[in-house]
């Protein structure tokens, strides 16, 4: 097809140019998908960070805590078990005797205590919160064990990544297609005479009009669809709005071009 | 006029405007332009038939290139009426005064501009009419050379070469001689002239050279200060 054939063949007149403006495009198209992908990636990060609520129970160190923990870990609603070491229980000592609220020197806890951290799945209810720990209590007798309050799951978590997801939404990806869109109507404008003046002569030596508008047409349509297919199959469904932006702007540059054009020296 | 040694035209094409010999191109009543404080043509009164071969002369500044503009459609007039022939039905195609070469590519290059697919059949007819006319202009040995290493004499031949690959019912040239010398100016009126009378092409030629005018038939058009003193043929001058 001519119009195509210009398109490619005035903007590859210097390969490198050709190709530095191609990858300009793919990354000002690219950018509106990239947006939904890079927040779902990060806010898995965000939702691995955070936790169910959980206590700590100090358990007398002649039981098998490793058998309680198992027990611990049939029951529903137990996200985790974990069983503190020597070392995890002295660096979780200040919380453990803070929720404890016992007096209980250090010595005491080191020797004759093991630990044990038990998670909730999250959002389980209070109610079965408390079953879980009753169980507990029941397979290890209330004299050989303490128990720690519950911590509650941490709301200002789940807060961040609200405000989080909705500042990348707002923020990031426009500021994203904004700076591709930038830098590719810059490299447009650079790389605009040579497609020009080719245009020209077709249509001053050949029966042809508009070829300009023609030209933009058959290579932006190319580029803005192959891109957005590629960038659907690799990252889904893009930021509407951006890929408006990023589709108003090409066509506005095609609209300028359909006009008479004149030679430029 | 030597046809053993002229090219031959691949593709006959019959052009709408042949058909209506008789018939006025272009004309103009009171055409003026002004720019500026510049009168560029005043009252301009001229009418062009298909078929015919007209010389544009006059000294530098006199309005050639303006008028030529008119006649292309470039530019409309201040006052007056012209009609020229749709773009459609009659194609005319312009060797410019400033040429307008795509000088980072070679001549050849620049002659694949003309690739019309409405005219030619495929690529292979062109380059054997680019080759056939680069022959008879005398530059075929130097078709891969970049235009900006080519010479005056090479970038106007290139030009005139375009203009002729494009097969234009009208052949409209600005000074097209203005770095040739005497002897490729009598063969670029050679070679116009075969395609005058084989294919009917029109052609209008300005050049301030009134010396080079003088030898060859056709119609003269003198124009001094923007107006159009005198029209008719060589020998009266
Ligand atoms: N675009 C323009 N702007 C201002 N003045 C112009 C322009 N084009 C032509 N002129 C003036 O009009 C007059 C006729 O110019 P032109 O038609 O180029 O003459 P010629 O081709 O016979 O040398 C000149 O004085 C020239 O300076
Ligand atoms: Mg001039």
């Amino acid at each position: 097809m001519f119009y195509l054939n210009n398109f490619f063949k005035s903007f590859f007149h210097f390969p490198v140019r050709g190709v530095i403006f191609i990858l300009a495009t793919v990354l000002f198209v690219g950018s509106a998908f990239v947006t939904t992908k890079v927040e779902r990636s990060l806010l898995k990060g965000v939702a691995k960070m955070e936790k169910g609520a959980s206590f700590f129970a100090l358990i007398d160190s002649k039981e098998n805590n490793s058998r309680v923990a198992r027990k611990l870990r049939e029951l529903p609603g137990v996200e985790k078990v974990k069983v503190l070491s020597k070392a995890d229980v002295s660096s979780s000592l200040d919380e453990l005797l803070k929720t404890l609220n016992v007096g209980v020197s250090r010595d005491l806890i080191d020797l004759s205590f093991s630990g044990l951290q038990i998670e909730f799945q999250k959002g389980l209810p209070q109610r079965s919160q408390n079953l879980i720990r009753d169980y507990l209590t029941r397979l290890v007798g209330a004299d050989k064990l303490t128990m720690g309050a519950v911590n509650r799951e941490s709301q200002d978590l789940k807060d961040k990544r609200g405000s989080f997801a909705v500042m990348i939404r707002t923020y990031l990806g426009p500021i994203l297609t904004a700076f591709a869109g930038v830098f590719w109507f810059v490299l447009f404008i650079i790389f605009r005479k040579d497609f020009i003046r080719s245009s020209y002569l077709s249509e001053q030596f050949q029966r042809r009009s508009n070829v300009p508008a023609k030209t933009l047409a058959a290579g932006f349509a190319l580029l803005f669809f192959g891109t957005a297919a590629a960038m659907y199959l690799l990252a889904g469904i893009p930021q509407i709005s951006q890929i408006l932006f990023v589709f108003t702007t090409m066509f506005m540059i095609l609209v300028v071009h359909v006009r008479r054009i004149e030679w430029e020296a | 006029m030597n046809f053993q040694q002229s090219p031959s035209f691949s593709g006959q094409r019959v052009s709408g405007v042949q058909s209506g010999l008789s018939k006025n191109l272009f004309r103009l009543e009171d055409v003026s332009i002004r720019f500026g404080s510049i009168q560029a043509l005043s009252n301009v009164k001229l009418s062009i038939e298909s078929g015919e071969v007209i010389f544009l002369t006059g000294a530098s500044g006199a309005g050639k290139t303006t008028l030529l503009r008119v006649l292309s459609g470039d530019i409309k007039p201040d006052s007056g009426k012209v009609s020229i022939p749709s773009p459609k039905r009659c194609f005319i195609s312009k060797v410019f005064q400033d040429l307008r070469l795509e000088m980072n590519k070679t001549c050849e290059q620049n002659l694949w501009a003309a690739y019309d697919t409405s005219i030619y059949e495929n690529k292979k007819e062109f380059k054997k009419d680019l080759e056939e006319l680069a022959s008879v202009l005398g530059f075929d040995n130097r078709l891969d050379l970049k235009v900006k290493d080519a010479n005056g004499g090479l970038k106007q031949k290139v030009a005139i070469a375009r203009a002729l690959l494009a097969k234009p019912d009208v052949f409209i040239a600005d000074e097209p001689t203005a770095s040739l010398d005497s002897g490729n100016a009598r063969r670029l009126f050679e070679i116009l002239n075969i395609y005058n009378v084989r294919k009917g092409m029109t052609v209008i030629w300005a050049s301030h050279n009134k010396e080079l005018v003088k030898n060859f038939s056709g119609r003269i058009i003198h124009l001094d200060n923007g107006k159009l003193i005198y029209t008719g043929h060589a020998c009266f001058i």
